[in-house]
């Protein structure tokens, strides 16, 4: 099997994750943070480890890192926790149902408004079109770092620096981008940074982090206990404790924390460099093929991320994958959860299929995945 | 009583900022271990026990934006 379906969950997993995970479930089976005894210190340790290895990633303090159960819940978490009744919000045009249903069910209960931005391909404009929809009442603007469909990266930085600037809190869903692309919780204007631990982060399903860098704690949307204050009636006040209630997944987490170690060691740049060195060459062989349609743009570093969207005439999207996986090749066909990003590229119809390339990916995959695809263009044409 | 090497416990609101605590302290070249607070009646709790200059070292915390709870002295070396 050829995975070539990264941006849904990156696999495999490096061996220092499987290891770790074994060892957590064989070794660290205490309860962290919760006990006094041996073994539920030596697994917090181990749990911390991760906050750690996630602080160093991101720039911040390891009591900022919040784990989760995935981005979804990390993003839940913070617009749900931020936002009261009368607030307005701005998301991008290229948002993941896991911002876009979140506000929209926000609104249908009349607790907030919100307005959508559009993306371009200036950032500059891109960042007026943000700040022209700020009003007095603007709380949030949430924003993708980058499109989980076609791959085009967002200015967040610079949105981050005008939301700043206008006194509007920012939240980033990096679901595609931690791990690969810089983000720094120290440099950037980022209050609440979202993200999946089993993606580029290379951690196990099930784990995902929100990064809290502002006074403003969210609200918890779960409440239970932390292993701290336990007498007091109310949710302690300051962070993980806050809004990590309920046993964590330990051995996910540890796994994670091998994750993180393995992106520190190879560096995002060089994990990011080497994926879009397989994506541009990838992008340039299907782009000559008739009867290819490409969605994406042609990758380049900075600009995009290592996602190719595309569709073969006369096909839809879900035949297309499901010919490639009769050639052993793994993509997501349909529309990847983001209903916004379809309407704006007009593939609203049929969906894309996408490619979304990985840490352990070669150019072997890459030649077989045209192969594939030049057989299905050889079927089609009989 | 020497203060270098009585041993102090002192107690934090979690054992997240115990365990950070404990590699703050290390760094400033303090033995220090996190742990339970078996002695917090207020409800389930954990600390850092010090040894050497407790007042120094509640400093170095704070300013490390540890979040500490009511401490206590334990006396001479006892864990």
């Amino acid at each position: 099997m050829i995975y070539l379906d990264n941006a849904a969950t990156t696999f495999p997993k490096p061996p220092c994750v499987l290891k770790a995970v074994t060892e957590a479930m064989a070794h660290y089976g205490a309860n962290p943070g919760r006990a006094g005894h041996k073994l539920s210190l030596q697994t917090a340790r181990k749990v911390y480890h991760t906050r750690e290895s996630a602080a160093t990633l991101f720039d911040c303090e390891p009591e900022q890192i919040v784990f989760t159960k995935n981005c979804t819940e990390a993003i839940n978490i913070a617009i749900k926790g931020i936002v009261h009744y009368g607030d307005h919000v701005i998301i991008s045009d290229l948002e993941h149902n896991a911002v876009y249903r979140v506000v929209e069910s926000l609104k249908r209960k009349e607790i907030i408004e919100y307005d959508i931005a559009p993306t371009c391909d200036s950032e500059e404009q891109t960042v007026w079109h943000f700040e022209h929809l700020i009003r007095p009442n603007t709380k949030l603007i949430a924003c993708a770092h980058g499109s989980n469909v076609f791959g085009f990266r967002l200015p967040v930085e610079k949105i981050g620096n005008m939301a700043h600037r206008r006194g509007v809190l920012m939240l980033v869903d990096a679901a595609q981008t931690a791990g690969i692309l810089d983000l720094s919780m120290k440099h950037h204007c980022i209050d609440y940074l979202c993200m999946p631990g089993h993606k580029g982060l290379y951690g196990p399903a099930g784990t995902g982090i929100l990064i809290v860098d502002s006074e403003l704690l969210p609200e918890p949307l779960c409440e239970g206990g932390t292993g701290s204050l336990s007498m007091e009636p109310m949710m302690p006040d300051f962070l993980p404790d806050r809004l990590e209630s309920g046993t964590v997944n330990t051995a996910g987490i540890i796994g994670l924390g091998a994750g993180i170690d393995f992106v520190l060691k190879n560096t995002p740049q060089r994990l990011y460099a080497h994926e879009m060195q397989l994506c541009r060459e990838l992008y340039l062989r299907l782009k000559r093929l008739e009867g290819v349609q490409i969605y994406s743009d042609e990758p380049k570093i900075g600009r995009n991320l290592p996602v190719i969207s595309f569709n073969i005439t006369g096909l839809s999207s879900e035949r297309t994958a499901e010919l490639l996986d009769h050639y052993n090749i793994a993509v997501r066909a349909g529309f990847h959860c983001a209903a916004l990003a379809h309407r704006k590229m007009r593939t609203n119809k049929e969906g894309t299929v996408r490619i979304s390339l990985g840490a352990f990916n070669t150019k072997k995959d890459i030649l077989m995945c045209e192969q594939a695809v030049r057989k299905i263009l050889e079927g089609c044409r009989r | 009583m020497n203060p270098m090497t009585q041993h102090t416990d002192i107690a934090v609101s979690s054992l997240t900022y115990a365990l950070k605590g404990q590699q703050i302290l290390q760094r400033y070249g303090y033995i220090a271990w996190a742990g339970r607070d078996h002695k917090r009646t207020s409800g389930c709790g954990y600390q850092l026990s010090v040894k050497g200059d407790a007042d120094k070292a509640r400093e170095i915390l704070l300013s490390h934006g540890i979040k500490l709870k009511e401490n206590r002295d334990t006396g001479g070396g006892t864990q």
